[in-house]
């Protein structure tokens, strides 16, 4: 296999060919995010007034609003990706060896949107980056975000795309095109010789072994944001970090199922993307998911046995209240997933296009689930008899994180015209290893 | 050569990494009033020893051969 | 060593809001932030009701969840107990306002000048030879100053756009030994401010000889404010009207 790739006159995967489908697709978000920034210009001028957050208690707001909800959802995204790649690596699971690169290209795209999206939602963006570097406190939840996600997992996500892709790098780098440069740069002299496989082994396995606590204590800080707040009724708990991550493994998957999906049909069968793949990525799928409802079922009977405080308030707003139609449909769509994915999984019959709709369930189960872990405590939570507060976002938010969805879909759809997106020598190191 | 400086960078990292977050956090302040890092911008170590970590893996993967 | 307090005695106070006003006055808060606010609330039902009150300032929390929280220290506590922000240090991440259990801090959501006084534009050339440009009507030249020890902008400066701000407990007027403006508005001396590590201010005495209690004791912020008379509110009281004055 890796033969034939060798002496292949085009470069695979429809790298450095344009075709109508993707100029459509770029064009777009383009204008999407080009929307998105001309909105931000907007609210960078006029202040955070242009949108429909405002201070909580008299002022009757939410302060937080779609910007953290959607920090949340793609910081959460980005957890599946490079755990999963990571998995792959350590546990050398052939079957899911072809999107290991996809996987960890989800990670780095939500998290820069992720990180992005938190220097959008502040009120000072440019003070705020030079004093997190010169102040940042380690006392603060918000070190995890800044220094531990934006930082750390988004940096070692990019070394492990990096070092990952540098033998398929290599093997392309011999194919003349236009892009041959760039493949040559990222080879960086690499010979596929046994030494240099043996390096890239050790280096990815230590490498995996370090990135998943990372990954794990990094992100449960976004759940430690909410979770160590007292004075926030429906906030405080031991849940949150832990119900972060369970929710993040399963939007991410779901995630990751919806690209792989766009990029079997994009490239083509010529590429390794067959129901294995989608049976190995629905099973992980289901048990996040049923993590998630377990998760989600234990906070809805808490919330039931709440006193007649304020965190009454919370579960009235949820369960009855103004947020009762976002927090039933959730739970139908996470329901649904499930059914769909288990009746698979019973069966054994994995179909792409159930995985997919499976999927594409859980991810609005999951933005809806980070929208009522962040608003809700806002407008009902206040200790102090304040009357009931309500938000809704503007254009403004909206167009912003249309532009953050557009700047994701840019990376990703940019990447696969670059570099082949799924691993050229998936197969390789199972023969080795088999030998 | 590759072994000792990749070990080199991850042991650099550590102790960057260690020295930005104890710099970095007040510890020992009876009160919260010590809100402010014991060395401003210490957590731009941190930064660092985290860009030093993550550099032992490109070096020791990307020296050439025979060093 | 220096300790300040406040006492707001409700067995006195009666709900006029003097002391909201003259805290906008004093710090030329913008629209719709109240460093200062009285609840009013309502009990029973007609005919049979009650009114009661109860100013809020910020507590100045000696255990303050939003100093805890504040990412990089733009949230900080004095010495002398004065919960004070960083005017040029905040980056309007607004994690202290969700911290805080009491609401009492407020987001500059946009420039003073169009939050402030927003039915007229200040700027306006037609506007300038009447208020000689001296606009908006009253601009404290205090709130700009650096104070205490740590010579920061504390006073809230100029309510920029973008950063938090939150009651001082006037610390320009601290600073000089004057009380906050509210305790020196109120008619009825509801609100007593002082030093209470000296056993011979007002503020000791009043602690001495009247049983008091603590907004919200329970969330452990351990409050600087300490309240005589009255009763915590309950989640069954209702506020009879929410400040008019939004943004």
């Amino acid at each position: 296999m890796s033969v034939e790739t060798r002496v292949e006159q085009k470069l695979p995967q429809g790298v450095g060919r344009l075709t109508p489908g993707w100029l459509v697709f770029f064009a777009v978000s383009f204008v999407v995010f080009v929307i998105g920034i001309g909105a931000y210009s907007y609210q960078l001028s006029n202040g955070l007034i242009v949108t429909g957050m405002r201070s909580t208690g008299t002022m009757g707001g939410a302060t937080w609003g779609l910007y953290v909800v959607m920090v949340e959802y793609f910081i959460g995204v980005s957890l599946a990706g490079v755990v999963l790649a990571a998995f792959v690596e350590v546990f050398n699971i052939g079957a899911l060896r072809p999107v290991s690169r996809l996987a960890v290209l989800l990670t780095i795209a939500s998290l820069s949107t992720g990180v992005l999206g938190v220097l959008l939602d502040l009120g000072s963006p440019f003070r705020g980056f030079v004093n997190m570097l010169l102040y940042v406190r380690p006392q603060s939840a918000f070190f995890g975000t800044f220094m531990l996600v934006a930082v750390g997992v988004l940096m070692t996500s990019l070394v492990y795309l990096y070092l990952g892709g540098r033998r398929d790098a290599a093997t392309i780098a011999g194919t003349p095109s236009g892009l041959r440069w760039f493949h040559k740069l990222w080879a960086a002299g690499y010979r596929d010789t046994e030494p240099e496989r043996e390096r890239h082994r050790r280096v990815m396995f230590w490498l995996s072994i370090g990135l998943v606590p990372l990954v794990i204590v990094a992100l449960s800080t976004e759940g430690l944001v909410f979770g160590i707040q007292v004075g926030r009724p429906g906030w405080y708990g031991s849940l949150q970090g832990p119900d972060f991550i369970v929710l993040a493994a399963a939007s991410g998957l779901a995630n990751l199922v919806v690209l792989t999906a766009i990029i079997r049909r994009a490239v083509g069968a010529r590429i390794p993307l067959g129901h294995a793949v989608f049976k190995w990525l629905g099973s992980l799928l289901l048990a996040a998911t049923a993590a998630s409802l377990y998760f989600q079922t234990v906070k809805t009977f808490t919330l039931l046995y709440a006193t007649p405080g304020n965190e009454r308030l919370i579960a009235d707003a949820l369960l009855r209240g103004p947020y009762a139609w976002i927090f039933w449909s959730s739970l139908v769509l996470m329901v649904v997933a499930m059914i769909l994915l288990v009746s698979q999984a019973a069966t054994g019959a994995w179909s792409v296009p159930a995985v997919v709709a499976a999927s594409v369930a859980i991810s609005t189960a999951a933005v809806a689930e980070r929208y009522l872990t962040v608003i809700p405590s806002q407008t009902h939570g206040m200790l102090l008899p304040y009357e009931p507060g309500s938000y809704f976002p503007t254009w403004v938010e909206f167009a912003v994180v249309g532009g953050l969805f557009a700047l994701g879909a840019i990376l990703i759809g940019g990447f696969v015209k670059v570099f082949p997106i799924i691993n050229l020598n998936s197969n390789r190191r199972e023969v080795r290893t088999d030998a | 050569m590759r072994r000792t400086g990749a070990i080199a960078l991850i042991v650099m990292g550590v102790a960057l990494l260690l020295a930005g977050y104890l710099l970095a956090a007040p510890w020992g302040a009876s009160t919260v009033a010590d809100s402010d890092p014991a060395v401003v911008g210490a957590p731009t170590l941190f930064i660092i020893g985290i860009v030093s970590l993550l550099s032992s893996a490109l070096f020791y993967e990307l020296l050439p051969d025979g060093r | 060593m220096t300790k300040y307090a406040m006492v707001v005695d409700l067995n006195r106070c009666q709900g006029c809001r003097g002391c909201t006003t003259a805290c906008k006055v004093e710090n030329n808060t913008v629209e719709g932030n109240f460093w200062m606010h009285v609840f009013r609330f309502e009990q029973g039902s007609f005919p049979d009701t009650e009114m009661s009150f109860l100013p809020r300032p910020c507590q100045h929390c000696d255990n303050a969840p939003c100093v805890k929280v504040c990412p990089v220290g733009a949230r900080f506590k004095r010495e002398d107990g004065l919960v004070l922000t960083d005017a040029d240090r905040c980056i309007g991440c607004r994690y202290c306002e969700l911290a805080c259990p009491y609401g009492v801090n407020y987001f500059n959501w946009q420039d003073p000048e169009k939050a402030q006084y927003s039915v007229v534009d200040w700027k306006d050339s037609d506007l300038q030879p009447v208020t000689d440009g001296v606009v908006p009507p009253y601009k404290n030249p205090d709130l700009d100053e650096l104070w205490g020890e740590e010579q920061r902008r504390t006073a809230g400066g100029g309510h920029a756009k973008g950063i938090m701000e939150k009651c001082t407990f006037c610390v320009q007027r601290v600073e000089k030994d004057l009380d906050p403006a509210c305790v020196e508005t109120c008619p009825t001396d509801a609100l007593v401010f002082g030093d209470i590590d000296d056993p011979g201010t007002p503020i000791s005495l009043y602690l001495r000889e009247n049983r008091t209690w603590q907004l919200l004791e329970e969330a452990g912020t351990r409050p600087s404010v300490y309240y005589v008379g009255g009763t915590p509110p309950s989640s069954e009281l209702k506020e009879i009207e929410r400040p008019k004055a939004t943004v």
